[in-house]
């Protein structure tokens, strides 16, 4: 028998309604994530509720003991303007976030003013003076009545050397911080940035109302105001660990119980792939190559500004002699390295998912999608010019009172001024219109828990979480714009980027024949389970020291600790993959066109393992994460995790769409192996000889003397730190060299070749691979009940 | 550099060499699927005798160069940093540390190098241990599988 049991029937005629067809799965699966998904928003509304209610407050105005005025509340607000439209957030760090050649503005005003006002009460060796400098930090003096805020003398005497302070580090003449020369001339602004330093200072070593610990949980640590980890620190990360335990063991042990994925695939089939030359494309397809060429562009632009980035840290004070920091500062080419990040990896994505439309329905494209295909590529485009070009600008000044809206708007990862962030959100619903467009005949016939479904989901979802950040406004105190932040950094990237990454991974391996649509389903929803049990909720493991109350750090501690599991279990799942992949090559008469696709999400797999997995967890509970927030293991994993899993991905998706656009003549295994290698390599070697030892030095620094010292230029800059950031750079040029040249090149064939492909014809075959013959018995009875 | 330092990196590189080894370990781990315990819950049910694997079979034949590709990274970067550290700090008892480590990254690139060209062993016995294994589960007959 002919097994075409599989493969979903398509309706012959489209004139004649088609029956939906049912769903593949038990019902149980879609209620229990459904439930499991649910339950993770109520966490997060809970969240928001106690975020919204629980921030601390920014007092009206600050006055001294004597009754003079020292700033005001709208000067705090003003400040955080100042520190977002200048970039600083991408410079230094507040409440622990942000960049890490700058200090961490809050910790260094803590140090500084404590300082300060204990030599004001007799110095470090007067025992009064210690307890006098601690009561006046830990007491909490606002008044919620008056909504005013009450500094010792001491404290408001220390107020004016702090603008000093700054003043001379922000309006240097010769820069060598980092930052442009005169960065920041403006006196007022300057006292009002000081103002809120002073003000997140304070909010980090006054004790909560009825609270024997500060607004941000005694972080950071510091020994002149007594902030040491609080009880909820330490039980949590305890209680993190066991959590940790308990639901590996419980998968694992579920495993062995349950055949919950069936891994037996078509494995008795025998396969034959279409040579990639010979599956036809349709015009949206072919525009997927331009995709691909800005893609590769832009993944070598965010690799040159790293590398400069990268300069700024292993040496300050020259650029081989060019005076980069005019122009291109620190904070700078941060944000860019950062934003372009998130950048080559969407275009990557929006095009990979134009790319398996066709290749979904097994149809050509409605009309004119090719055209709107371009189109989204151009506002693409200009979405990444404008928002680059205009943080440079805002950082220089432009655009007076709309800064926000057109220059930096300043938030880490959401530095793209509003209005591109508004257009790039446009973009992305364009994108899911593009697709509902393509495949809407084909979800008529589905039930809407069947694959393509959800293929449409997991798009749609990434406009609808991104849109969330929109919500992120520089006029609200900084634990709540932290809080919508956090809905791209975290929501967005680890979770439903995850799911996204899941379904389309499946789903390639669903139409190259080599997985079965059940057990592809099956994977899906186990993902959703796994990730919106712990992922959700486990966003607030970056809340736990930004100023929301306790409950939040042990909430997002105990489940953060649940997101590990499905990474580990996505390991053994890549290789359950790739396993099935094997096994029909070795039966396939012709060869199976896409190892080096494949390879690259074994690479996935092994990263979202160490790079997410490990190093996600060794920075995760909340009494490492107390020590080492915002250093070089944070660095660490968000590097390993993030070009680990969405770059390698990002590569994978391309490499995937590559094999058909590029003509075979042209096509080379050795440039892709040679980019695989170089890629792998040069990211293990950044982690392993630089970034890791770094951050083990830097806890270290942290834990023996305090965060204020780990994070200061002067360990930033002592010699073992400028050796290990040196040592990177073999791996450095390995990465750009080799690793993204080759694809930039292979992208370029792409375009080249696609004018040389053939079009699709009426009728002509969009099927991946054939299906010969089905000898075994016993698996066609298993397949026999799936359609 | 002070002796803390060199201490604390020559600790880190030691334990890269230990990295290095597990992983390398993890590449020579049989990847047939009738191995892993994946696909324990299948056995059981089907006692399906599947048929023996190949291990030099693609892409089985690039686990253990994976692994051990990155397990001799990480090998390297210990020897990197183990030489570095040598290089600013060679005086006093200490330096006698990184000077341990780094013959050790040495033996240890050595061995990786040796075994990673070499792909050793074959999935093939373990697959029909695993069949074997299967086969001896009581059986559920031919339940169809959900
Ligand atoms: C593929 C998945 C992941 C990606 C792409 C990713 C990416 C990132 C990035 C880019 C940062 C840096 C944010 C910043 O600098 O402000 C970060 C921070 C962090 N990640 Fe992940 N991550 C992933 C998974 C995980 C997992 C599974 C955990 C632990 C369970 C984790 C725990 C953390 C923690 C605790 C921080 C905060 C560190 C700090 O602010 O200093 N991440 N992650
Ligand atoms: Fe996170």
């Amino acid at each position: 028998m002919t097994a075409t049991l599989e493969v979903p029937a398509e309706p012959t005629d489209p004139v004649v309604p088609v029956p939906k067809r049912g769903l593949v799965l038990s019902r149980a699966w879609i209620q229990l994530s459904a439930l499991v998904a649910l339950t993770g928003l109520f966490g997060l509304v809970l969240m928001g509720w106690l975020t919204y209610t629980s921030d601390p407050p920014i007092p009206q105005r600050v006055v001294s003991t004597a009754g003079t005025v020292v700033f005001t509340g709208s000067d705090i607000r003003a400040g955080q303007d100042v520190f977002l439209k200048n970039g600083l957030m991408e410079y230094g760090s507040i409440f622990g976030h942000g960049a890490y050649l700058g200090p961490d503005f809050t910790a260094d005003y803590l140090h500084r003013s404590a300082t300060e006002v204990m030599a004001a009460y007799g110095g470090p060796r007067s025992d009064s003076a210690a307890r006098r400098t601690r009561e006046d930090f830990r007491t909490n003096r606002y008044d919620p009545r008056t909504h005013s805020l009450t500094f010792s003398a001491a404290q408001a005497a220390a107020f004016p050397v702090l603008v000093a302070h700054y003043t001379t580090l922000l309006d240097s003449p010769d820069g060598r911080n980092g930052l442009r020369p005169h960065a920041i001339k403006d006196p007022v602004q300057l006292r009002q940035l000081t103002s809120y330093f002073a003000w997140s200072a304070w909010a980090a070593a006054a004790e909560r109302p009825g609270k024997r610990y500060s607004y941000t949980n005694n972080w950071p640590g510091e020994p002149l105001v007594a902030n040491t980890p609080t009880g909820d620190v330490v039980v949590w990360s305890v209680l993190s660990l066991i959590a940790l335990l308990g639901g590996t063991g419980a998968l694992f042990a579920a495993f062995g119980r349950w055949n919950w994925l069936g891994w037996h695939g078509r494995d008795q089939r025998e396969l034959r792939f279409r040579e990639p030359q010979a599956v036809a494309l349709t015009p949206s397809q072919r525009a997927t190559a331009w995709f691909f060429l800005v893609m590769a562009g832009l993944f070598l632009a965010q690799t040159l500004v790293g590398a400069a980035a990268e300069h700024y840290r292993a040496d300050l004070t020259s650029f081989f002699g060019i005076p980069l920091d005019r122009w291109l500062p620190y904070n700078v080419v941060r944000t860019w390295h950062v934003q372009l990040s998130l950048l080559w990896v969407s275009t990557s994505f929006l095009a990979a998912g134009i790319f398996l439309v066709p290749m979904i329905t097994r149809k050509k494209d409605p009309k004119g999608q090719g055209v709107l295909a371009y189109a989204l590529l151009g506002a693409l485009t200009v979405v990444v010019v404008g928002s680059m070009l205009g943080e440079v600008a805002g950082i220089r000044g432009a655009f007076g009172g709309m800064w926000s809206w057109f220059g930096m708007q300043g938030f880490e990862y959401l530095d793209l001024g509003k209005f591109w962030q508004v257009l790039l959100t446009i973009g992305m619903a364009f994108w899911v219109l593009m697709l509902w467009r393509g495949l809407r005949k084909r979800l008529a016939t589905e039930s809407p828990g069947n694959l393509p479904w959800l293929f449409f989901y997991a798009a749609l979802a990434l406009p609808v979480v991104y849109s969330a950040g929109l919500l992120t406004s520089h006029g609200d105190t900084y634990t709540v714009t932290d809080f919508w932040r956090f809905m791209v950094v975290h929501l967005w990237v680890e979770d439903f980027l995850e799911l996204f990454t899941t379904v389309m991974v499946a789903y390639i391996f669903v139409l190259l024949g080599v997985v079965r649509e059940k057990v592809a389903l099956r994977v899906i929803f186990l993902d959703i389970i796994l990730y919106s049990a712990g992922g959700v909720i486990g966003t607030a493991h970056h809340w736990y020291f930004s100023g929301t109350p306790a409950s939040v750090l042990s909430m997002g501690a105990f489940f953060s600790a649940f997101e590990v599991i499905p990474l580990t279990f996505l390991t053994i799942e890549a290789w359950s993959f790739i396993r099935l992949g094997a096994r029909q090559e070795s039966r396939s008469t012709t060869p199976f066109p896409h190892r080096w696709a494949v390879m690259f999400l074994v690479a996935v797999g092994f990263w979202n393992f160490l790079g997410a997995g490990v190093f996600g967890f060794l920075i995760n509970l909340p009494i490492v994460s107390y020590y080492e927030i915002g250093t070089a293991l944070t660095a660490n994993h968000a590097h390993t995790a993030m070009m680990g899993v969405y770059g390698m991905l990002a590569v994978a998706f391309s490499l995937f769409a590559l094999r058909y656009l590029i003509p075979k003549d042209k096509w080379s295994d050795r440039l892709a192996r040679t980019s695989f290698w170089s890629l792998n390599i040069g990211l293990a070697w950044m982690s392993f000889v630089s970034l890791l030892p770094l951050g083990v030095l830097q806890l270290y620094h942290s834990v023996e003397h305090s965060y204020f010292d780990a994070r200061s230029l002067s360990f930033i800059t002592s010699d073992p730190s400028r050796l290990l950031e040196w040592m990177r750079l073999p791996g450095d040029v390995l990465f750009i060299g080799g690793g993204v040249l080759p694809l930039l090149w292979m992208a370029v064939q792409g375009v080249l070749g696609v004018a040389r492909h053939r079009e699709v014809l009426p009728g002509s075959d969009l099927q991946l691979f054939t299906e010969v013959a089905d000898h075994d018995p016993e698996v066609a009875t298993a397949s026999g009940q799936l359609s | 550099m002070s002796d803390q330092v060199v201490v604390l990196l020559s600790a880190y590189s030691l334990v890269l060499l230990g990295v290095a080894q597990g992983l390398q370990a993890l590449g020579r781990r049989s990847t047939s699927p009738w191995a892993s315990r994946t696909l324990v819950g299948h056995l059981r049910v089907t006692g399906h005798q599947p048929q023996p694997l190949r291990d030099d079979d693609w892409p089985h034949s690039e686990v253990p160069s994976l692994y051990g590709g990155i397990a001799m990274v990480a090998a390297l970067a210990a020897g990197a940093l183990s030489l570095a550290t040598l290089v600013l700090h060679h005086r006093g008892a200490v330096a006698a540390l990184p000077l341990v480590v780094l013959g050790l990254s040495v033996l240890s690139l050595l061995r990786l190098g040796r075994s990673v060209r070499l792909r050793p062993a074959p999935g093939r016995q373990r697959d029909q241990a695993a069949g074997a294994a299967a086969a001896a589960l009581p059986l559920e007959a031919d339940r169809p599988l959900r």
